[in-house]
């Protein structure tokens, strides 16, 4: 076929993409965070109650009138569970801004000037990443409090050497790549090769790092708020309710479990889905050969 | 070089990542804005007794000075004494330590033979039912929070089958004779059986709660470090000769997977303790992990900083294991 | 022609790897016969479909690939056989020498464990010691000491792994050596080393031997017969020297052409016009036919079948249709 429109091809690498499994693994992935993202947007809106106030007897199993039931309070789970998605989406996304802020211009300095400064840091951010994230988070968060921002800086500080990491490497070896070579020869200064040759080549795996790390950042912060270290009640919270919900397990309330983890896990799983789809279309080497 | 001159080598190269690492615990718990005094007695003390509290914990010197002190007690094996009992930290620790290590050798072991043979019959059998459900079982585990499988597990068996207990490590009274400290082992070792039982009893959910989540991870490494293996010269040269496919596959494959399969499983032993602090905090589980997080409740901070010490000097222990395993395992390292 | 039965024939052999679009006949319809004591070449360009013919006969394919046909190894039909019974052939009557040995040995394991495993896999009843003195008498007869049975494959150069890769095949005496491009990686000196020995210990181990490579100047110093295979038939198969002197087939006249000849110094190089066919869904006519400069009707219609001409020499041609026999 000749593909003489821009359209034609825009269509035919979309038909390759879906013929590839990583293309629909990606695809779902997408489809299943656009829903939580127009959710989590529009909370305030759909959501049948007020996700911080008693509206009907407490611990009510799912009914007509509160689909995933009523927790200890008398508050309607389904509401929770919906505007818990913004507080999950927020704080991963700022945690992420400010991971990459840190971790992404110190790893292109740091491979592409190379030397003691290189050493130093690649040392520090390895050291870091090797610790427990999660341990790691927990200490920040116990010295910095609650709230959203410090709750996106403690996991943040986790992140920020997987960055860095990704970011270096590729930097230092696409530093020595000939066409870096030439253009430095041509006399280009170190801030057009950084910006117009380095940067572009390493943005793709920066967008899967991203959205894995998207993924991670929504369990840390579950974590967090599961351990009683993420923002305060009575906003709603994934973490905040499960912690609350194991209190009555042991009544057989397993409502107030169920729904806010079953949010968790498919929110995570379309991160995962679309990073591991998006990966694995985009380096297709991996695992191919018989 | 010799596996000795090796390992020695390995061991001073984890010194300076100890110093790192216990310096940004200390940067972490000092530098950042907060003043752990101010948190532990509250924002109504008199400023008096805020001044005294910083002066006995030695708060008020400059930070560098806090720095080296800090750095040598840690030396001297002093991790200062809790705020709250006014024991020394490394003393609640040692308490707590051998169940923690209990729970995250156990889950390891789950995690190990899950992701070992389901990875290798995973690769060998590519593209197959078995690889199909490996890949879905690896990604959807990985999207499970560690915590709500625990739930989950206590709800199943603990509530609607009441087949397991869901909290501690055993019931009071029923402890075994301190060998180890290690429940499982100590009453092997005493011949208790009753306490083995329950000790059992107690570690499974916990521990097939962590074991479950982390098998995620090394199924997808077995499984993509196999299929490298596999398709490489020398397994089809083994075959070739007529080797049995079980000792190509376990023997030949397995083994020359294993040396990146470990490293990366170094690094995510983070993911194993961090996951074993929520699997604590789920069930009740009396290690380092729970202390922890009660600590931070009381804002305790010696005892925080204590114990994310003992998580530092673990981790760098245990990828100085990794390496030495590696080493063993490849000649090629050690040479 | 060698009254003796043969070690291994192969009788119309097929090897055809299974795709979504349909099966690529790697190997189509080829026999033969080898016998002891025999070095059989096989030449062809890559993706004739030689490599494939050889990991047939040990049946190591990738699962994708689909074997008809018989491949008799003594009296044995051994396409019939299954994976167990073909495990204690493989190493012990049938031995393979692969191409690259930097990669074929396990990098992690000790030599002495190579040799110990596979003895003992093999026969289980030797022990350990007497497994390593077999090793040992193996290794010498390649030409390396003793006291490296305790050193690790990275300590070897490339033609020490391949002599060691040689004695691993040899050590349990098997009827038929398979070597697959055994020299192709190594550099021009080692290479006429490893092949001088190739053909002493073939000497007095007795056994057969199918080489296969694409390159002729080994197949001419080392074998008795040489089988010229194209797009995955078996075009021509001739002793050595007819090959060379007397070429019967379009391609193998072609081939002959494109390969610098000291012997005739201003004679002009050719090149063959044209790639070999797609073997996806290949269907009838002789395959070299698009490039042949005798290709009549017939050739583009009907495979040619295996002719037998006097001599004995076989060939894949409509040109000798007159002068040979159908083989049965």
């Amino acid at each position: 076929m000749d593909t003489k429109f821009m359209s034609q091809r825009i269509g035919k690498a979309f038909r390759k993409f879906f013929r590839s499994g990583s293309g629909k693994m990606a695809f779902v992935g997408a489809v299943i965070l656009v829903i939580f993202v127009i959710s989590a947007v529009l909370a305030p809106h759909i959501s049948p109650y007020d996700p911080t106030k008693r509206v009907g007897r407490a611990f009510t199993p799912p009914n007509s009138k509160h689909w995933f039931g009523t927790d200890n309070l008398g508050r309607d789970m389904f509401s929770r569970v919906l505007h818990g998605a913004r507080i999950a989406l927020l704080i991963a996304l700022l945690a992420v801004v400010i991971a990459s802020a840190i971790g992404i211009p110190l790893g292109l300095l740091s491979g592409y000037i190379g030397g003691p400064l290189d050493r130093v840091l690649t040392l520090v951010m390895d050291a870091i990443y090797s610790f427990p994230g999660l341990i790691l988070a927990i200490a920040v968060a116990a010295v910095l409090g609650t709230g959203i921002v410090n709750i996106a800086i403690s996991i943040a500080v986790v992140y920020a050497p997987t960055y860095f990491r990704v970011i270096r490497n590729q930097v230092a070896s696409i530093k020595s790549e000939l066409y870096v070579e030439a253009a430095r020869a041509l006399g280009a200064n170190n801030w057009t090769i950084l910006i117009k040759y380095v940067l572009p080549n390493v943005l793709p795996s920066v967008v899967v790092v991203l959205s894995m790390n998207l993924a991670d950042a929504i369990m840390t912060e579950a974590g967090l708020s599961f351990l009683g270290l993420g923002i305060a009640p009575p906003t709603p919270d994934w973490g905040y309710d499960l912690s609350n919900g194991q209190r009555f397990i042991l009544m057989n309330d397993w409502w107030m479990i169920m729904f806010p983890g079953l949010a968790i896990i498919i929110l995570v799983l379309g991160f995962s889905l679309f990073s591991e789809g998006m990966n694995e279309y985009l380096n297709p080497n991996v695992g191919q050969q018989e | 070089m010799s596996l000795k001159t090796y390992l020695l080598a390995r061991v001073l190269l984890a010194i300076p990542m100890v110093l790192i690492l216990l310096t940004v615990v200390f940067v972490v718990l000092r530098i950042i804005p907060g003043d752990p005094v101010l948190t532990l007695l509250g924002g109504k003390a008199p400023i008096e007794v805020i001044e005294a509290k910083r002066h006995e914990l030695g708060l008020d010197k400059p930070i560098l000075i806090q720095y080296i002190d800090y750095l040598g007690n840690l030396l001297k094996g002093d991790l200062g004494k809790s705020l709250l009992t006014e024991r020394p930290v490394l003393e609640e620790l040692g308490d707590r330590l051998p169940a923690t290590i209990e729970l995250t050798i156990f889950g390891f072991i789950i995690a190990l033979v899950i992701g070992i043979f389901w990875g290798a019959e995973a690769a060998r059998r590519h593209d197959s039912v078995f690889d199909v459900s490996a890949r879905v079982y690896s990604i959807f585990i990985y999207s499970v929070p560690v915590f709500w499988l625990g739930m989950v597990l206590q709800l199943i068996f603990g509530v609607w089958l009441r087949v397991l207990p869901v909290a501690g490590r055993i019931p009071p009274l029923m402890e075994p004779k301190h060998i180890t400290g290690l429940y499982i082992l100590d009453a092997l070792f005493t011949a208790n059986w009753e306490s083995l039982k329950e000790a059992f009893r107690h570690l499974l959910l916990p521990g097939v709660t962590l074991g479950l989540i982390i098998s995620s991870v090394f199924l997808r490494m077995v499984r993509g470090n196999m299929i490298l293996t596999l398709s490489q010269d020398y397994t089809r040269a083994a075959r070739a000769r007529g080797i049995k496919e079980k000792s190509v596959v376990y023997r030949h494959a397995l083994k020359n997977a294993m040396v990146p399969i470990m490293t990366v499983m170094g690094l995510q032993l983070a993911l194993l303790f961090a996951g074993a602090v929520l699997t604590e905090t789920t069930f009740s589980w009396p290690g380092i992990g729970t202390y922890l997080v009660q600590k931070i409740r009381y804002r305790d901070f010696m005892a925080v900083q204590g114990a994310i010490v003992i998580y530092a000097v673990m981790v760098v222990t245990i990828s100085i294991i990794v390496d030495i395993i590696n080493a063993w395992i490849d000649p090629r390292i050690r040479y | 022609m060698n009254r003796e039965r043969a070690v291994c024939s192969l009788k119309s052999l097929k090897v055809y790897y299974m795709t979504f679009d349909g099966p690529v006949k790697a190997v189509d319809d080829v026999s033969f016969d080898i016998h002891r004591e025999e070095t059989l070449g096989l030449v062809g360009e890559s993706g004739c479909g030689k490599s494939t013919l050889g990991s047939a006969i040990l049946k190591i394919l990738p699962r994708t690939a689909r074997i008809y046909g018989k491949i008799f190894l003594d009296d044995t039909d051994i396409t019939a056989l299954d994976e167990r019974e073909m495990q204690k052939i493989r190493g012990a009557r049938i031995s393979m020498i692969f191409q690259d040995p930097m990669t074929s040995l396990n990098p992690i394991m000790k030599v002495k464990d190579h040799f110990i495993e596979t003895i003992r896999t093999h026969r289980p009843e030797i022990s350990e010691e007497e497994a390593l003195e077999m090793a040992a008498r193996a290794l010498a007869e390649v030409g390396i000491s003793e006291s490296r049975l305790n050193d690790y494959p990275f300590q070897f150069s490339g033609g020490m792994r391949q002599r060691m890769m040689i004695a691993l095949a040899i050590v349990l005496r098997p009827s038929l050596i398979i070597a697959d491009e055994p020299t192709t990686s190594l550099d021009v000196i080692v290479q006429a080393q490893i092949l001088e020995l190739m053909k002493e210990i073939q000497g007095h181990v007795r056994s057969a031997m199918i080489l296969i490579t694409h390159d002729l100047g080994v197949v001419a110093e080392m074998t008795n017969r040489i089988g010229v295979m194209y797009a995955g038939h078996l075009v021509e198969l001739a002793p050595r020297d007819s090959i060379y002197y007397d070429p019967l087939h379009p391609y193998t006249k072609a081939l002959l052409e494109s390969v610098p000849n000291t012997r005739i110094e201003d004679k002009e190089l050719k090149y063959i016009d044209g790639f070999p066919p797609s073997l996806l869904n290949v269907g009838e006519g002789c395959r070299f036919a698009d490039r042949c400069p005798k290709a009549r009707k017939v050739c583009f219609e009907k495979t040619p079948k295996d002719l037998v001409l006097e001599d004995g020499r076989l060939v894949k041609c409509w040109l000798y249709e007159s002068e040979g026999q159908v083989e049965e």
